[in-house]
C-alpha cells in the first residue's frame, strides 16, 4: 500500500486545531471516549440487544459459519448506513459517497476481523474502525473536520437504514484491476454459487489455494477502491 | 455492484480466524528484528573486548535487562493498540515504569556518590554519548521496520499511538544490542543515555506511524 504522508502543518493550522476532533488518528478521541464511558448511556437499554445479537452472530462468523456472517454483515450494512449518512449529512455530502464508505469499510471489517477479540463487546471494535475509516476518507478527500460533533461508541449501531444506494463506485471495474485468476475464483463463488471445494475442481487448485486466493483478491479490491474514492 | 453482492463475496471468503495469529505474528517480527539488530551490531562496532571478565558482563546483563524490560513493557501495549476497541482502554503511561525505575536508580546513585556524578553521567570515554544515541537508533532501525509490518497486518486506529509503540519496542531492542559494545558502566549513564535513546526512537515511530500504518 501506498504511503500517503499527511501534511502535519495541515492538521494543526488555526482553524482546524481548534477543533479537539480533527486529529485523523484518532489521538483526541481518546479523552472523549474514556469520558463517555464513565458516563451513564441513555440509550443502553435499546443499544444492548443489538451488542448482544451482533457479537453472537460475529463469532459464529469467525468460527466459519456464513449464514450467521452473512447475516451480520446485513446487520452491519443497515447500522453503517445509517451512521454513514447521519455523519456525511452533517458535512453536507450525499449518501452516494457514505455507500462508498460503507463498502470500504465492510472490507475493511471482513479482512481484519481476526483483530476482534471474542471476549470483549463488539461495538467498540466496530465504531473504532467505523470511526477510523471515517476520519481517514475526510483526510484524503480533503474535507473539513470542524464541525462534527462529539460521539459514543454506541452510536454506530443506534440506526438502521436497509434503503440502499448504487454506490459510486463500480466495483465491477475495479475487480478487473486484480488478478485474472483471483477474479475469476471470486466469480465461481460469488456468481455461479459455488462451494470452496468446486470451485477448486474447476480451476484446478487446491482448496486452501482457493481461499489464499480469494483472501487476497479481497485485499487487492479494498486497496482499489480506497484508490479510487481518493481522487 | 451494490453492496449486497459485496456482501455475497465476502461471505465466500470466509476462513475460521486462527486465534494469536497477530500475536504470533507480532512476536516472529520481534524476534526477527532482534537477531539482525545483534547481526548488525557483530558487523560493525562488535563486541566489547572485555567481555568475558565477571563484572563487565555483570553490567552487560544489566543493560541487557533494562532494555529488554522496556521490550516486556512496551510490547503488550503495542499489541493492544492495533486490536480495535482496546486502543483507549490500554494504560500507555505503564511503558514509562522502566524509565522511572531507571532514573530513580540514577537519582539515589547521584545522592549517594555527588562526586563522581558527571563522570558516570559522561562515560568512558568523551563522545560515548553520541555513540549510544547513535548506535542504538542505528541498531534500532531493522526491528522497527520489521515491527511495523506486523502491526500493518492489525488494524490500528491511532496510528501516532501504534508508531510511538513501534518506536519503543524496536528502541528497546537497539538498545539490547549496542549493550554488548558499551564501555560506559553505569546506572546514571543508562538511564540518561539509553532511556534518550529509546525515546529518540519512539517519537521516529510516533513520526512514521501516521504514514506508514494507514489501511
Amino acid at each position: 500500500m501506498p504511503a500517503v504522508g499527511i501534511d502535519e502543518t495541515e492538521l494543526l493550522s488555526p482553524t482546524r486545531a481548534a477543533a479537539p476532533i480533527v486529529r485523523p488518528d484518532g489521538e483526541a478521541f481518546a479523552s472523549n471516549a474514556r469520558a463517555e464511558g464513565t458516563s451513564p448511556l441513555s440509550m443502553e437499554e435499546e443499544v444492548q440487544p443489538h451488542q448482544h445479537d451482533l457479537r453472537a452472530l460475529m463469532i459464529a462468523g469467525l468460527d466459519g459459519d456464513p449464514e450467521a456472517y452473512r447475516a451480520l454483515l446485513k446487520r452491519l450494512t443497515a447500522h453503517l448506513r445509517a451512521y454513514y449518512r447521519r455523519r456525511f449529512a452533517q458535512l453536507g455530502h450525499g449518501p452516494t459517497e457514505a455507500e462508498d464508505l460503507l463498502q470500504e469499510v465492510l472490507l475493511a471489517i471482513h479482512t481484519h476481523r481476526d483483530t476482534y477479540d471474542r471476549h470483549q463487546p463488539f461495538t467498540p471494535w466496530l465504531h473504532a474502525i467505523a470511526r477510523y475509516k471515517f476520519l481517514d476518507y475526510l483526510r484524503r478527500t480533503k474535507s473539513s473536520y470542524r464541525h462534527l460533533p462529539l460521539e459514543s461508541a454506541e452510536e454506530v449501531v443506534a440506526g438502521s437504514d436497509i434503503d440502499a444506494m448504487e454506490s459510486g463506485l463500480d466495483l465491477q471495474r475495479l475487480m478487473l484491476k486484480i488478478s485474472a485468476k483471483a477474479r475469476q475464483v471470486i466469480q465461481y463463488v460469488k456468481v455461479e454459487g459455488m462451494t470452496v471445494s468446486e470451485a477448486a475442481k474447476r480451476c484446478k487448485m487446491s482448496e486452501s489455494a482457493v481461499k489464499v486466493t480469494v483472501h487476497r483478491g479481497l485485499k487487492a479490491l479494498a486497496m482499489q477502491i480506497r484508490r479510487e474514492s481518493r481522487a | 455492484m451494490n453492496t449486497e453482492q459485496l456482501i455475497d463475496m465476502l461471505k465466500a471468503d470466509l476462513e475460521p480466524a486462527r486465534p494469536g495469529g497477530l500475536a504470533g505474528t507480532l512476536a516472529a517480527a520481534m524476534t526477527v528484528g532482534a537477531v539482525a539488530a545483534f547481526v548488525l551490531m557483530l558487523a560493525t562496532v562488535g563486541p566489547r573486548a572485555d567481555l568475558e571478565s565477571a563484572p563487565h558482563i555483570k553490567w552487560v546483563a544489566l543493560k541487557v535487562i533494562f532494555a529488554l524490560s522496556v521490550v516486556g513493557t512496551g510490547a503488550p501495549l503495542m499489541y493492544r493498540s492495533i486490536r480495535p476497541g482496546l486502543e483507549n482502554e490500554m494504560r500507555w503511561s505503564l511503558a514509562f515504569v522502566p524509565f522511572l525505575v531507571a532514573i530513580a536508580a540514577a537519582v539515589a546513585i547521584a545522592f549517594a556518590e555527588p562526586q563522581t556524578l558527571t563522570a558516570m553521567l559522561r562515560g568512558a570515554t568523551t563522545i560515548s554519548w553520541v555513540r549510544c544515541l547513535s548506535c542504538i537508533v542505528f541498531f534500532s532501525a531493522l526491528p522497527l521496520g520489521a515491527v511495523i509490518y506486523a502491526l500493518r497486518q492489525g488494524a490500528p486506529t491511532r496510528l501516532r499511538l501504534s508508531g510511538a509503540f513501534a518506536g519503543l519496542v524496536a528502541g528497546g531492542i537497539g538498545a539490547a544490542a549496542y549493550a554488548f559494545n558499551c564501555t560506559s558502566d553505569s546506572i546514571p549513564f543508562i538511564a540518561l543515555w539509553y532511556g534518550l535513546a529509546i525515546a529518540l526512537c519512539a517519537v521516529i515511530g510516533a513520526q512514521l506511524g501516521p504514514r506508514v500504518l494507514r489501511w
